[in-house]
């Protein structure tokens, strides 16, 4: 398979511990290239038991440094496109391109919380992060990859709430829905420029995402943060034909496969990663 | 290397697509077996393996039958001990009275089921015994892009490749629990040896304007290749995917969206 040396990469939503920007931003230096993590927040608290001290973006820029890559760290607030113009103008100064964007920021929103009781200000938010963040992130990436005329790639991070119903999340889903229509549309937009976009859909994973709801979980039902997870996740397990949750490792190898020479004939597709989950 | 030690069947192996994937394989580290109705091209292909430093066996059988679908399987137990991964690409088509509802006959139907869709049901049943019992398996069907988005009536060769994705699906769901994971891509137009029937006899500037065409009313511009097929089919067939299961994957350059 072919290494990724020379390349640079961006990804968005890179500084949870657990996270999948995490992942995907180790497993592309692993595989050769330098990468830009960016976050809205430096260093995003992980609830997990062992988190405590974790340090963010800088400790993720030392583990890329640690594998012989390079690095650039930055908070950005994807809701804000004068922000994102600064990001990428400071990653072309320092790289002199970019290749590759994987943009997996996001927030979860309220769960559980039907339609008719929804927040307007919870509406708005979700929205304008998951959606309205989407397209300023692939525009301004999208716009440095046509003006270097060499291709690229970019993976958005949607999700299988973009696939059906999601009753308690409806603003999730429907923003998700809309990342997904983003991806295809853009994948024909781009195909002249040789600019892959291809979207992944997970389905449920073990990851920073749902942290405070374990939280909530946890004070609700008088048990501890992890037992409250755990009670959790098993019983999400028993609903996916695989038998278990996925791991951020498993979308960095999917990233990595679509951000690689092995899927330049493949644009507008969005796999779903959820171990026979649909 | 992806796939260092693995063993694969590759079905219809002997040229196009098949070979890209049996080579693309290969390089990657893996035995291949050659399969093809004819033993003649499975045993170039199966030379071509060898020479990139891995073992192989070129086997003709024609998957449509199971008893040869038996015999290929019982083979490669023989040489290699194990399978670890099945490409189901045999596949054929016949267009001598075109693709249209009216001029199918009963003979044509049944014939190009049992090439593209029973052929991978018969595959699939007699590899999976082995895969389950070593609790690891991968699975990588061949549809077709007519399956979703039919270019032209071709009734009975896009109805098995859509019997395909329902094979994938349904296999996947089933296999999960024993570490096998089932998946499909969907090419879309390739060059390759596919479009030979339809061009045989005519001199190779209208096949190249045919193809030129073709490549046109792709998103990307061009036609694929079994180059950038093999690249997707050797994501499936590697640990890079062991979480995707059940997914049918376009490989079309853009296609089957259409910019219209």
């Amino acid at each position: 398979m072919s290494n990724l040396k020379g390349k640079v990469a961006f990804i968005t939503g890179a500084a949870s511990k657990r996270g999948m920007g995490h992942a995907i931003a180790l497993r592309l230096a692993r595989e050769g290239a330098d990468v830009v993590v960016t976050d809205k927040f430096a260093a995003p608290r992980s609830l997990f038991p062992g988190d405590e001290a974790w340090g963010g973006l800088d400790a993720i820029v030392g583990e890329i440094e640690a594998l012989g890559r390079k690095a650039l760290a930055a908070t950005l607030d994807i809701n804000a496109s004068r922000e994102i113009d600064g990001v990428v103008t400071r990653a072309l100064n320092k790289f002199g391109k970019i290749d590759i964007l994987v943009h997996a920021a996001a927030i979860r929103g309220p769960v559980g919380v039907p339609v008719v009781d929804l927040a307007e200000k919870d509406i708005r938010a979700i929205i304008d992060v998951d959606l309205v963040g989407s397209f300023l992130v692939t525009k301004a990436l999208a716009r440095a990859m046509i003006d270097r005329g060499e291709g690229g790639k970019i993976v958005i991070i949607c999700s299988t709430a973009g696939l059906k119903g999601v009753p308690g999340s409806a603003a999730y889903g429907a923003a998700k829905w809309g990342t997904i229509g983003l991806t295809r549309s853009l994948a024909l937009e781009l195909a002249k420029y040789r600019i892959n976009v291809n979207g992944i859909n997970p389905g449920m994973f073990v990851t920073n995402l749902r942290d405070e709801s374990f939280a909530r979980m946890a004070e609700a039902q008088g048990v501890t943060w992890e037992e409250a997870r755990k009670k959790d996740q098993d019983a999400l397990a028993k609903m996916i034909p695989w038998g278990r949750l996925g791991t951020a490792g498993e979308i960095a190898d999917l990233a990595y496969f679509l951000v690689s020479d092995q899927s330049a004939y493949m644009t507008g597709e969005v796999i779903v990663l959820g171990g026979g989950v649909t | 290397m992806l796939l260092k030690d693995r063993v694969a069947i590759v079905t219809g192996g002997a040229k196009g697509i098949g070979r890209g994937i049996a080579l693309k394989f290969a390089a990657e580290g893996c035995h291949v077996v050659i399969n093809a109705l004819h033993i003649e091209g499975a045993r170039k292909v199966a030379g071509e393996v060898e020479a990139l430093g891995r073992r192989s066996l070129a086997i003709a059988a024609d998957v449509s039958k199971s008893t040869e679908v038996s015999t290929m399987v019982d083979q490669t137990i023989e040489r290699f001990g194990k399978i670890d991964i099945l490409v189901n690409n045999a596949g054929g088509i016949s267009l001598a009275r075109g693709g249209a509802i009216d001029n199918t006959t009963e003979d044509d139907w049944d014939r190009i089921i049992d090439i593209n869709l029973k052929g991978q049901f018969l595959c699939c049943r007699a590899v999976v015994p082995y895969m389950k019992k070593q609790k690891y398996g991968k699975i990588v069907n061949v549809s077709s892009m007519g399956a979703v988005h039919p270019p032209a009536p071709i009734i009975h060769y896009h109805s098995a490749k859509g019997g395909v994705l329902s094979l994938t699906s349904n296999l996947a769901f089933e296999l999960a629990r024993f570490n096998i994971t089932v998946n499909c891509l969907l090419p879309g137009p390739v060059r390759s040896e596919f479009f030979n029937e339809m061009f045989q006899g005519a001199p190779d500037k209208e096949k190249e304007d045919f193809f030129e065409r073709l490549g046109k009313r792709v998103p990307m511009q061009r036609m694929g290749t079994p180059e950038d097929i093999a690249g997707v089919a050797l994501f499936l067939a590697s640990d890079l995917s062991s979480y995707v299961t059940g997914e049918s994957i376009c490989v079309g350059g853009g296609l089957p969206l259409t910019p219209d």
